[in-house]
């Protein structure tokens, strides 16, 4: 996706930063990975397309990136979560330069594995929100991740620059797939023993965890010792508390990105459980993490005069 | 090698299905061998991600503690008759991680691990021929092949209309004999495509790997890992893990899955942490596999599956990073 | 206990449960426990064992009694984490497990004939006194040389085994060096920091001598490196090192530096091996 136009920004915008966080072209077909771009040259190795994932907002937060300027490109989600770190102070805005970029939405490997076997990158070629099949046109809207079908932000609500052309449409409008509301309409019950099953497959890698910008804590309430919340064995009930507990963790803080259920090794639907909670945020606070720098977050705001009673 | 006793049988396609289906509940496949051996996926059997599900269980008691009548007690964890499957189908990449490193580290004479002993015991491998190399494979790089077996476990390879099986005494029941030409055949293909491999690393690369511990590039290999834990635990070669107390009054030492990715894996109760970054961390990983561990017992302790690469969040690609660090020895580079 | 149900192998994990017999005070955050001997334990100076509180955790101790001791184990232990913690707050007459001998331990062979000196800090002096006390025993003392002993702590109040140290400066066969690195109005002993006090002392011929070195790493980095000057070979200089370990027994594979595991190579190493090792400890 307007891969020129990125480039000519980006080699403007090295004189001006000393490196840009951006996406290059994986190791195997069709993977996109993170790249730290410092020299003009190298410019021609970045790339977005609709494999580009990751959640770049994450290499922010390390040591040796926070006290350089840096450049960021990032989608509507990734845009989002920069205004949640500003917030929570976790970076400086004067440090990040944000490289808007566009987004129709990130294509999963495993729909379209599922969907036409093996995969050749050749049988493919990428447009803007459809891709050919062996000459065959199709819309990538059943393709897409889960989180990208049900977006509303495809467009970066904080940027410095802005790469591409915005996206014209809204995705959960247009596509209207929501895996949420295919969850409501099962029962409780069975509800519970699907995530039960899903969860007890768990390893506990902390793949979700790890890939998540917002899940910064220096000790994790997995891990700690003291106190003792949970043992490191990957049994059921032990795993539903880590995924219950990281979801509420992220309540008011979750920008919907998708990047937890694309890290997952076992293609758990790990982000069901937070998105559940951001849809609950918005019921009862009117409030979406990382769309407007001045709302505070409606669960880490202290105020004497709280409406709520239990305060009182 | 081949052991002029070892036995050596065709099995139609059809016999294959029929005896794969009679001990349905004996069976486990890995994901791997079945993305490799499409063909498989029909057969239902109950899949496994990594051969240490069975092995080496993700979590496991090893003991249990109770405080009884003001003092306290110890209690093995009894086990229960073997339920797990006793024929596990792999790919020889998987094979080689459980004959060369698994078995290495739990079943060395001081002190044998007696739960991976009696599981191992309880296990037959099937080793299965891959027929084409995956993406993600580089098991040539390591010294490993598609063809590769241990001369114990039971070998299949599928050849045109037919498997050829070699060692199996329980699973596939009579076959018909292999013929001196038909067996030449398959030694010359095999002869082929070993020799159409690209080479292996030198034969030195774990010491010159070592001689490289302080060397720059490091700090830019480890850029991209987001040090989760996913390719540790998915890998068949990892074995690292914690032994934690779980209970109070009455519990159990459980034995669970670690990873050196992990910030805590090394940090010292002073607050002291040898590895306190990901570069350390990253460094580790790559150099335990291809220098610590050959240096050690003489076997790459990474048998080149790639299922690392594959699941990796952020394509961190271990291959990669080995390539990286060829290219930094044979330039001879100065890094004092 | 219930035996394995199908092996005669024993589990290698399965501590014994041993009593507490006393416990000791040493400094505000430091304690000794002296344990009831288990049974079958023979283990050499520098050896470690893992010891389980019940419902709390198990961690690794280097053994301060010397093998000559045939009743009891003493550790040393000071209180840094969660176990810890749980041992400092237990009474004589409860239990906790033992499991061991861990270790490779002093390399006693090559120190027959040689005079030794010892240099400890702070609680480094626990591992080295199992040696101490087995090379000042009857049966051994005359397979060594003369012993010298340096010991320094932070502060008079971080000193450990203080009976121990009055016992030694008793002695007429060695030659005890205490030292502060802050002192105090009652204190009447020396003052200044070990690889100062080491420098200082007289009469040390680095060809007759073996060192024997412990203490915290910043300590141990600048007493290897006076030595160094002082003309020790890197052969003839011997230290014990800590790292997390599990296992303790060479397979949960977190305790390498490089190829070696701190639980089974080591924890003792010479200072030529250290020098082979990458940096990371």
């Amino acid at each position: 996706m307007y891969e020129e136009e990125l480039h000519r920004l980006s080699v403007k915008l090295l004189d001006e930063v000393e490196c840009i966080i951006g996406y290059t072209s994986g190791t195997l077909p069709f993977r996109s990975r993170p790249f730290l771009c410092r020299k003009k040259e190298d410019v021609e190795l970045l790339t977005f397309n609709h494999f580009s994932g990751s959640n770049l907002t994450r290499y922010l937060l390390g040591k040796d990136l926070q006290k350089k300027k840096v450049a960021v490109l990032a989608k509507g989600c990734d845009a989002r979560t920069i205004t949640v770190l500003l917030r929570e102070g976790q970076i400086k805005r004067d440090n990040v330069v944000v490289v808007g970029l566009p987004c129709y939405g990130m294509v999963s490997l495993r729909k379209l594995e599922k969907h036409f076997g093996s995969l050749r990158p050749q049988d493919f070629t990428w447009h803007l929100d459809t891709f050919t099949f062996q000459g065959k046109n199709q819309s990538i809207g059943p393709f897409l991740e889960d989180t990208c079908q049900r977006c509303l932000y495809p467009n970066p609500p904080l940027f410095d620059y802005l790469a591409g052309p915005r996206v014209e449409y809204v995705p959960r409008e247009r596509w209207k797939e929501d895996s949420l509301r295919k969850l409501e309409e099962i029962s409780p019950e069975k509800r519970w023993e699907l995530f039960a099953q899903e969860f007890q497959r768990c390893i506990r890698c902390y793949a979700c965890r790890n890939a998540c910008p917002l899940c910064y804590c220096k000790e994790c309430f997995a891990e700690a010792q003291r106190p003792y919340w949970l043992s490191p064995a990957a049994t059921r009930s032990e795993n539903l508390f880590f995924h219950a507990g990281r979801a509420l963790h992220m309540a008011g803080r979750c920008v919907e990105c998708g990047a937890c259920e694309r890290a997952c090794p076992l293609e758990i639907p790990i982000a069901l459980l937070p998105l559940k909670v951001e849809e609950l945020i918005r019921e009862h606070f009117a409030f979406e993490a990382g769309v407007s720098p001045d709302r505070e977050p409606p669960l880490l705001t202290y105020r004497e005069n709280d409406p709520n009673e239990f305060i009182k | 090698m081949r052991e002029i006793t070892m036995s050596k049988k065709w099995i139609s396609q059809e016999q294959f299905r029929k005896r794969l289906a009679e001990k349905e509940n004996h069976l486990a496949i890995t994901e791997k061998a079945q993305k490799v051996h499409r063909q498989f996926l029909s057969l239902g059997i109950k899949m496994v991600k990594t051969p240490k599900e069975i092995l080496f269980p993700s979590w496991k008691e090893i003991y249990r503690f109770f405080f009884k009548e003001r003092s306290w007690e110890i209690q093995e964890v009894e086990e229960k008759a073997f339920s797990d499957p006793t024929f596990l189908l792999l790919l020889p990449c998987e094979a080689r991680a459980v004959v060369e490193v698994l078995d290495t580290n739990f079943l060395r004479e001081d002190y044998r691990d007696t739960d991976y002993a009696r599981r191992r015991a309880g296990l037959k491998l099937v080793i299965l021929g891959c027929p084409t190399q995956h993406p993600t494979c580089f098991c040539h790089l390591v010294g490993g092949s598609p063809v590769w077996r241990d001369g114990k476990s039971i070998f299949v390879l599928p050849w045109k209309e037919r498997f050829y099986v070699e060692n199996d005494e329980t699973l596939f029941g009579e076959g018909y004999p292999v013929s001196t030409e038909e067996e030449r055949e398959i030694e010359s293909w095999e002869k082929a495509l070993l020799e159409k491999l690209p080479s292996p690393l030198p034969p030195d690369f774990p010491e010159k790997l070592y001689a490289h511990f302080e060397d720059p590039e490091w700090q830019d290999i480890a850029f991209r890992c987001i040090n989760c834990g996913a390719c540790t635990f998915l890998c068949p070669t990892c074995y690292c893990f914690d032994l934690t107390v779980d209970g109070k009054l009455r519990g159990s030492m459980l034995r669970t899955w670690d990873s050196c990715m992990f910030p805590k894996f090394t940090l010292h109760a002073s607050s002291h942490n040898p590895r306190p970054t990901g570069k350390e961390r990253v460094r580790q990983r790559v150099m335990h596999k291809f220098s610590y561990f050959p240096l050690r017992e003489k076997h790459y302790g990474c048998v080149g599956c790639g299922i690392c690469r594959e699941i990796c969040p952020v394509n961190w690609d271990i291959k990669e990073a080995v390539e990286r660090m060829v290219k930094r020895i044979d330039s001879r580079c100065d890094i004092n | 206990m219930i035996p394995a149900a199908t092996s005669t192998e024993r589990n290698i994990y399965l501590p014994e449960l041993v009593s507490i017999e006393e416990i000791l005070e040493e400094t505000r955050d430091i304690k000794t426990f002296r344990l009831k001997r288990p049974g079958n334990f023979h283990y050499r100076p520098g050896q470690f064992a893992e010891v389980f509180v019940p419902g709390r955790g198990e961690a690794p101790f280097s053994i301060t009694s010397s093998p000559t001791e045939e009743l009891y184990l003493e550790f040393s232990i000071k209180k840094t984490g969660t176990v810890t913690e749980a041992l400092h707050r237990l009474n004589p007459g409860e239990m906790v497990g033992v499991r061991g001998p861990y270790g490779n331990g002093f390399p006693i062979e090559s120190l027959q004939g040689w005079n030794l000196l010892f240099i400890g800090g702070g609680i480094g002096l626990a591992p080295l006194r199992s040696l101490i006390n087995y090379v000042l025993s009857p049966p051994y003392r005359k397979d060594f040389g003369a012993v010298s002993i340096l010991y320094g702590a932070r502060t008079p109040q971080d000193l450990v085994f203080r009976w121990e140290l009055q016992k030694w400066g008793e002695r007429t066969d060695l030659f005890l060096l205490t030292t502060v690195d802050r002192g105090e109005p009652s204190w009447e002993g020396r003052v200044g920091l070990v690889p100062e006090v080491l420098k200082g002392m007289p009469g040390l011929n680095a060809q007759t001598l073996k060192a024997i070195v412990c203490g915290p790493p910043i300590m141990i980095k600048f007493t290897i490196k006076a030595l160094l000057e002082m003309g020790f070979q890197p052969s003839n200089i011997i230290t014990t090192l800590e790292m997390r370990m599990k296992c303790g027994l060479g397979k949960c594979g977190r305790c390498n530096i490089g190829p070696y595991y701190v639980c089974k190579d080591g924890p003792v190493f010479t200072y030529e091996e250290l020098q082979t090792m990458p940096e990371e400890y």
